[in-house]
């Protein structure tokens, strides 16, 4: 069977940890992290659900990372092992090697970085590389960094390198950067005695791209390529007592790429927020307008890889099933107009609406619409490339992308039992966000209703459960969801859990797992069915298709 | 607040910094630059991979449009319906157009695993429909190494396809011939945007391989004429019924390392008629 061909690999998947003590070389400063990771599938062909075939009979994602940190010197590396990658992320995912190494030097405040490293400006506006493994993003950057914070209320950072793309650090598009932050209250006592935190940033992103012969379809022209994109950001952030206000803005130069058609504009993005917070109480509103602000290092990629930014995603990220089954992905490259507004409170145990334990209320709106956009003539040939792009006015809206009004009641009953209530409303325009796989979905309205209790029956058992209804005249209409989980402290968890489209196919998705923790150690085991649909992190989407069969996820950290 | 020098120029450096800092501005007028025109010297192959709900799909077929505008014969595109856009002959409430094959065929070079997508000549990889004038344009001036004639005609009854095939090698060549089966004018549905358009015209849809789906093999010696002969059933049922006046046939010779060296496209032709293709 071909899983014995496999088991060599699943041995390193699966590497017996050593023994904590023997990792943390204590005395003289020197300490070893790491972390294992393993999330396999175990695939079985369901024509009902329409997972496709499958040629192995096995399928995982593996991790393995080995950190060293010492008082002058980090170091690491990552094995990465996708040879038989999990269904869903792009082709080119596949592979494995050690695609992430470092070495960290610091001393009296400086912090050189050699190999590869995540980097965040401000708030991703420019520049924001990370890694999201569900999503099958890593795009670090290989190359060097120098971070300096020696003095007081002062950090700089300067970077180059380049970027990965999967298995691939293309030597024709180089990423440099700079940032500089200063905390003006470190710098004044006058600030600081008033409690008052107010920093102000600065930010630049240089790529730098080889030219390539992209001709206008039709037509005997090419375009003359900016083989260098400049993307500058300011950002300034202000604190005293419970509110706070920032602000962002970014701007980047001529960037033509596959994203914008080969369009010549300038990309924007502007960003408002500003939040109450004390004890019992907070409060968010934050706006935000974007427009042309997809930036990658390499210009003529699709798909989720070789992002340089990552616009914040304004819609809120959901937990629960069914409100999650029709997230918003942030429309980079397009633009849009985002608001978000949050708020919650606490009543106080003891008062009529709090109860004998007290009463949390949370609320939460996003509204998203898109740009109101005019086209422009083409130059040559029926093609846009080689123009200025869509125009729009600063404040001229388009249709609305998407809103998701939510209200959630959390509310400890006894001392035993507490329990969550939500109530969400939902639209998210399909023609734009190519969610459903159903024709003419068009604007699918949802209504989710979710009520979640947990019941601590003692010291070692506590029993939690969940219903959840969405009701929907569009796409797949109704769906229910139930779920049951026990946990027997201090180790396992017994969960089983069943998706019903009761409003249009009728399938179940269910799904039964244990999961088991041991010290460091988490191993959960399951067997089901999961339906096609799209992970969603940070505004980031990876569709994943329908699967069935037994996943084994296993973590360990040390 | 009191600066140090130190202070002063590590602050000072970022906006320094910016100053020299490089935006490659280019204005309206220097956007596009001329290229030679090129002269086809041989026939190419672009396999679009496309879907029938698949909203970007239709700028691919523009494209395509545009370049068998610029380019006529020589550019000979076959929409192979595959992947997740894809609709099944019989799946749907009307006309499906994606073969088993395409999948096939889809699993082996769409290496993007995204539609659209194409392949100029089996090579150059994967491309995204921005990328094909500038492949074309670059296969379209190579010298093949063999030539083709290809001739298709129609039975009496009108149930069958013969397809008379003549290779005319230059060089010595190992590899496969395919034949396939196309059609023109097809009237189903296609997204488009957000738009769902009933009467699309599809063109140059992928029906059938002849020959097998990865087609048979060929030995070709320089100077020595090689000759073929195939037929194939019309399709006539309530799910996949071909109109046998907008068929054409294509011919093409391939192999691993230098994909495809030349291609021909021929129309078919009625009973008691003849015709050449190159």
């Amino acid at each position: 069977m071909k899983l014995f061909k496999s088991l060599p690999a699943l041995l390193l998947a699966a590497m017996t940890p050593v023994a904590a003590n023997a990792l943390n070389i204590g005395d003289n400063g020197v300490a070893l992290h790491g972390s294992v990771q393993a999330d396999v599938l175990f695939p079985q062909e369901d024509d009902a659900i329409g997972t496709g075939k499958y040629d192995k009979d096995i399928l995982f994602n593996t991790y393995a990372d080995l950190n060293l940190i010492s008082r002058y010197v980090d170091a690491g590396a990552r094995l990465e092992f996708m040879k038989w990658p999990l269904p869903g992320f792009e082709p080119d995912f596949k592979g494995w090697g050690v695609p992430n190494i470092y070495v960290k030097g610091r001393y009296k405040g400086f912090e050189l970085t050699a190999g590869d490293f995540y980097e965040q400006f401000g708030s991703g506006f420019i520049l924001r590389t990370y890694q999201e493994r569900s999503l099958g993003i890593d795009n670090s950057i290989r190359g060097g960094r120098l971070k300096i914070n020696a003095l007081r209320g002062f950090n700089f950072t300067v970077l180059g390198g380049l970027q990965r793309r999967y298995w691939d650090w293309k030597k024709h598009s180089q990423v440099y950067g700079a940032d500089a932050e200063v905390n003006i209250s470190e710098l004044s006592r006058k600030l600081t005695d008033k409690g008052i935190n107010w920093t102000f940033g600065a930010s630049y992103v240089l790529k730098h791209e080889d030219d390539q012969d992209i001709t206008v379809a039709g037509t005997d022209y090419r375009l003359n390529l900016p083989k260098a994109v400049s993307a500058f950001d300011l950002r300034t952030n202000f604190h005293k007592g419970n509110f706070g206000v920032m602000g962002e803005c970014a701007w980047k130069s001529q960037d033509p790429s596959f994203d914008n058609n080969y369009t010549y504009g300038n990309g924007t993005a502007v960003m408002l927020s500003g939040s109450y917070s004390k004890s019992g109480l907070s409060a968010l509103l934050q706006v935000k307008r974007s427009e042309n602000m997809s930036f990658r290092s390499q210009r003529t990629m699709s798909g989720t890889s070789t992002f340089l930014n990552n616009m914040p995603a304004f819609s809120y990220q959901h937990t629960y099933a069914l409100p999650a089954l029709y997230p918003y992905a942030t429309q980079a490259a397009p633009g849009e107009w985002a608001f978000q507004g949050a708020f919650a409170y606490t009543f106080k145990r003891k008062t009529p609406l709090g109860g004998r334990y007290g009463t949390k209320v949370k609320v939460n709106l996003s509204y998203i619409r898109g740009l109101d956009r005019k086209a422009p003539t083409p130059i040559v040939g029926s093609s846009i490339a080689g123009t200025n792009g869509y125009s729009s006015s600063f404040f001229g809206m388009g249709e609305e992308y998407y809103h998701d009004f939510n209200i959630q009641i959390e509310k400890k009953l006894s001392r035993s039992y507490s329990l969550s209530f939500m109530y969400m409303n939902q639209m998210v325009n399909d023609d734009v966000l190519k969610i459903s796989e159903s024709e003419n979905a068009g604007n699918i309205k949802t209504n989710v209703f979710v009520y979640e209790g947990k019941w601590t029956i003692d010291r070692r058992f506590t029993f939690r459960h969940e219903l959840q209804y969405l009701t929907s005249r569009q796409d797949l209409k109704d769906w229910a969801y139930g779920l049951l989980e026990l946990s027997v402290a201090p180790y396992l968890m017994f969960t089983v859990s069943d998706m019903w489209n009761c409003g249009e196919t009728g399938k179940h998705y269910y799904m039964a797992g244990v999961t088991g923790n041991y010290r460091n150690n988490r191993l959960m085991v399951s067997y089901g069915r999961t339906r096609a649909g799209f992970n969603c992190s940070g505004g980031v989407c990876r569709y994943v298709p329908a699967s069935r069969g037994f996943q084994v996820a296993y973590t360990y950290n040390f | 607040m009191k600066f140090s020098p130190i202070r002063y120029l590590l602050f000072a450096l970022p906006i320094l910094g910016l100053t020299f800092t490089s935006c490659d501005e280019v204005s309206e007028s220097d956007r596009l630059i001329p290229v030679e025109s090129v002269t086809p010297a041989r026939a190419i192959l672009l396999e679009d991979f496309t879907g029938q709900t698949c909203r970007n799909c239709p700028d691919a077929h523009d494209v395509i449009h545009t370049l068998q505008e610029q380019y006529g014969e020589a550019v000979i595109a076959v929409s192979i319906h595959a992947g997740a856009f894809g609709v099944a002959v019989g799946s749907a409430d009307y006309v499906g157009l994606m073969q088993p094959e395409g999948n096939e065929y889809d699993a082996r070079y769409n290496s993007l695993q995204s539609w659209p997508a194409g392949v100029v000549n089996r090579t150059g990889g994967t491309l995204n429909h921005d990328g094909w004038a500038e492949a074309v344009r670059k296969a379209i001036t190579a010298e093949p190494t063999v030539a083709i004639d290809l001739e298709a005609t129609l039975s009496d009854d009108g149930k069958t396809i013969n397809i008379a095939t003549t290779l005319r090698p230059t060089a010595n060549i190992s590899g496969k011939l395919q034949l396939w089966i196309t059609e023109d004018g097809i009237v189903s549905m296609q997204r488009n945007g957000r738009n769902w358009i009933a009467d699309y015209v599809h063109n140059h849809v992928y029906r059938a391989a002849v020959n097998g789906t990865w087609g048979e093999d060929v030995k070709l010696t320089s100077g020595v004429h090689a000759d073929y002969n195939h037929s194939i059933a019309v399709r006539d049922s309530k799910d996949e019924k071909w109109d046998t006046a907008k068929l054409s046939v294509i011919a093409f010779v391939y192999n691993e390392s230098e994909g495809v060296l030349q291609a021909a496209r021929v129309s078919l032709l009625p009973a008691g008629n003849g015709g050449e293709g190159e």
